[in-house]
């Protein structure tokens, strides 16, 4: 199955070096300086009504998700830089909006290859538009698990495991409104775990506190998080002990890693 | 029995020669060198006979002619004289004045780690031995310091003498600069100084530390027991750190590869004094945390570096922009520190390894950023190429490369490439800091 696709892909690839020629002439004649690269890629495909067809008939073929597995497959092991830049130009001509592109990626968040997981993780992690002077949004992976949510199905343990990883306080509060937890005093409780960590991870940011020493609230609101009805509020516990060492506190973990929940069982067991 | 009444008859009109003031530094001359001088001969018998008979205590004894130690020097202490007669040790040096006596020390650029990748050890010039920025940089080595993998602040100097053994000194300018003869600093290998001097061990190679909590430049020498000095290395502390950031996929490797622009430059930047570390850009995340921030911050935290550069191709602008957003919104927590220095080359923002969006913003906080960039064209490039920064170098908004007679043909793959480019990295760097 992989060889077949594969093949069609690589031919399609191929199929865009050769087939834009004339636009490529076209460009470089006249170069658009200073707009952006995406906008003129984006327009440069859709003049290529050939190439838009065949990719489409690929994918109608095979399925979106599979076709952009598949792309992200052949960037990952390119040979070369040119390969690449054509593989991600490529994937450009999928034209996957934020959540297609998680959902297809979700498969092999943790499970393909180094390189394909990688690189799967990086392109699921760009709808989260991180920065430095600002929190990752979650908005897209919150609509697929609400969903799943809402229609009852298994969420997608790949997507929950990487948006924790991300940024676990970030997750537990999208957990919390996908999950549709409507009593206040039940959000409270979530809200002010959250805000305890949050703070002792700020302090610890900002220099208020050596990384070192942990606030006894945040420890507090850790254990109350480890005892909750949710798994996802023990799932915070877990990661942020992952990724905090000076917040671990040795009983909390050994009980995370005998939960009921295979999920939180796998977080807590990934700790040092 | 006529022959030993000759060799007295010989021995009584040789010359005693005087006692040397110190025993002969070589093996097989403990006993019978009574002059020192490393060959015993007869002005050695004649003082053996100026000893014979004498006792522990008497004046005339001499523990060097009593070869059986009974306290007396007698006939059993003849034969053993004889024994030894003609013995030539090795060439005599007077520890006091070892005039033909010759030592360099060659000092090396600084370790990564468990040891010099991704660059090849590289030996500070001997013209730069004593320059103030050009010469051996080392690392404030406080406790605390994340050093990844073992000991990595000590810098190896090799020692050269000449006639092997020489009886040389090492002289320091300031206590601040400690030397051990084991790079992990085991215990019991630290050279011993007394008032900033120590007998040269017998080791080759030597390892300098810098102990002092603060910055400062001090000078390590080789030299004789009279005071001349032979050879010299002036040793700085290292103020500033510059990271190196490649483009997707492009890693350091031992020696650089050439189509690795970035890296090529860092070699450059390496040899001419500055701590340099060399990143795939992919240890950079979206929101700037990772490695290289991990490690920018421990060198500004634990080795009182203040002055930080980052470079970077293609997702390693992207990168560069990243890196220094994150260090500038966490200042309160990480100390006193300046960026001075950013590059771009065809900068493209690193959002996710597919990220093809042009890096146009301005890294935040920076004192200089210089700026290439060139024409992406389908066919050539699939269209990737950085842009204008504004605010950048060369005024006012970067270098069109596309604009000159050498880089016309320019493409995203081959910007970083250029000479021209890359000197103007290396200059620029050079020119709003030093190491």
């Amino acid at each position: 199955m992989r060889n077949l696709t594969t093949t069609k892909f690589v031919a399609a690839i191929l199929g865009v070096a050769v087939l834009v020629a004339p636009i490529a002439i076209a460009q470089t004649e006249s170069p658009a300086s200073g707009s952006q690269l995406r906008d003129r890629v984006s327009a440069a495909i859709q003049t290529m009504g050939d190439i838009s067809t065949e990719i489409q008939a690929v994918t109608k073929e095979f399925g979106a998700d599979v076709v952009a597995r598949e792309v992200v497959f052949a960037i990952a092991h390119a040979a070369t830089e040119r390969d690449r830049a054509a593989a991600r130009a490529a994937f450009a001509a999928l034209k996957l909006d934020a959540r297609q592109k998680v959902v297809a990626m979700i498969p092999i968040l943790y499970d393909a290859g180094d390189k394909t997981a990688r690189l799967a993780r990086s392109i699921a992690q760009e709808t989260e538009d991180r920065s430095a002077s600002r929190g990752p949004d979650f908005t897209t992976y919150r609509a697929i698990l609400e969903d799943d949510t809402r229609e009852d199905r298994p969420l997608p343990e790949n997507l929950v495991r990487l948006m924790y990883e991300s940024d676990p306080g970030v997750a537990l509060l999208t957990m919390m409104r996908a999950h549709q937890v409507r009593d206040p005093a039940e959000l409270r409780v979530i809200l002010w775990a959250e805000r305890a960590v949050d703070e002792n991870l700020w302090r610890w940011r900002h220099g208020f506190l050596p990384n070192t020493t942990a606030m006894p609230e945040a420890q507090a609101q850790l254990r109350i998080l480890a005892d909750h009805e949710a798994w996802w509020a023990r799932y915070f516990v877990a990661e942020t002990m992952r990724q905090s060492p000076a917040l671990r506190e040795p009983a909390v973990i050994e009980a995370l890693k005998r939960d009921d929940n295979a999920m939180v069982r796998a977080a807590a067991e990934r700790i040092d | 029995m006529r022959k030993t009444y000759v060799l007295l008859a010989l021995i009584a009109a040789a010359p005693v020669g005087g006692l040397a003031l110190a025993d002969c530094a070589q093996t097989g001359c403990e006993k019978g060198d009574l002059n020192g001088d490393c060959l015993i001969d007869l002005s050695d018998l004649a003082g053996f006979l100026g000893a014979f008979g004498a006792t522990t205590g008497d004046a005339a004894y001499l523990a060097d002619a009593d070869f059986d130690d009974s306290g007396a020097i007698e006939l059993s202490d003849l034969a053993g004289a004889l024994a030894v007669f003609g013995r030539d040790c090795g060439p005599f040096i007077d520890p006091n004045e070892p005039n033909d006596a010759t030592g360099t020390l060659t000092a090396y650029r600084p370790q990564f780690g468990t040891g010099y990748a991704p660059y090849l050890r590289t030996a500070v010039a001997d013209g730069d031995e004593e320059d103030a920025e050009r010469g051996p940089g080392i690392r404030i080595n406080n406790p605390g310091d994340a050093d990844p993998a073992g000991e990595d602040d000590l810098i190896e100097v090799t020692v050269s003498v000449s006639p092997p053994g020489a009886p040389l000194r090492l002289r320091r300018s300031a206590n601040s600069l400690s030397v051990w003869t084991t790079r992990g600093k085991t215990p019991g290998t630290q050279v011993a100084f007394m008032s900033d001097e120590a007998a040269l061990p017998g080791q080759t190679t030597l390892w300098v530390e810098w102990s002092a909590a603060a910055h400062g430049q001090a000078t390590l020498s080789l030299g004789k027991p009279s005071g001349e000095t032979l050879d010299s290395l002036r040793f700085h502390t290292f103020r500033s750190i510059v990271t190196a950031l490649g483009g997707e996929d492009q890693v350091p490797t031992t020696p650089a590869v050439a189509n690795s622009g970035t890296y090529v430059v860092a070699e450059a930047l390496y040899q001419r004094g500055f701590d340099v570390l060399q990143f795939d850009e992919d240890n950079v995340s979206p929101n700037g945390s990772g490695a290289v921030y991990d490690a920018i911050v421990d060198a500004i935290q634990h080795r009182q570096v203040s002055e930080v550069a980052i470079y970077g191709y293609s997702h390693g602008g992207g990168s560069t922009y990243d890196l220094a957003e994150r260090l500038d919104v966490n200042r309160a927590g990480i100390g006193m520190f300046e960026i001075r220095f950013t590059s771009y080359a065809d900068s493209v923002e690193n959002d996710s390894d597919i990220d093809v969006q042009q890096e146009l913003r301005r890294p935040l906080s920076v004192l200089y950023h210089l700026n290439h960039y060139q024409h992406g064209t389908l066919l050539e490039d699939f269209f990737l190429d950085g842009g204008p920064v504004p605010n950048s170098n060369p005024p006012p908004t970067g270098l069109d490369v596309e604009t000159t007679p050498w880089g016309a043909n320019s493409t995203h793959f081959t910007v970083d490439d250029y000479v021209q480019v890359r000197s103007a990295i290396e200059l620029d760097l050079g020119g709003v800091m030093a190491p």
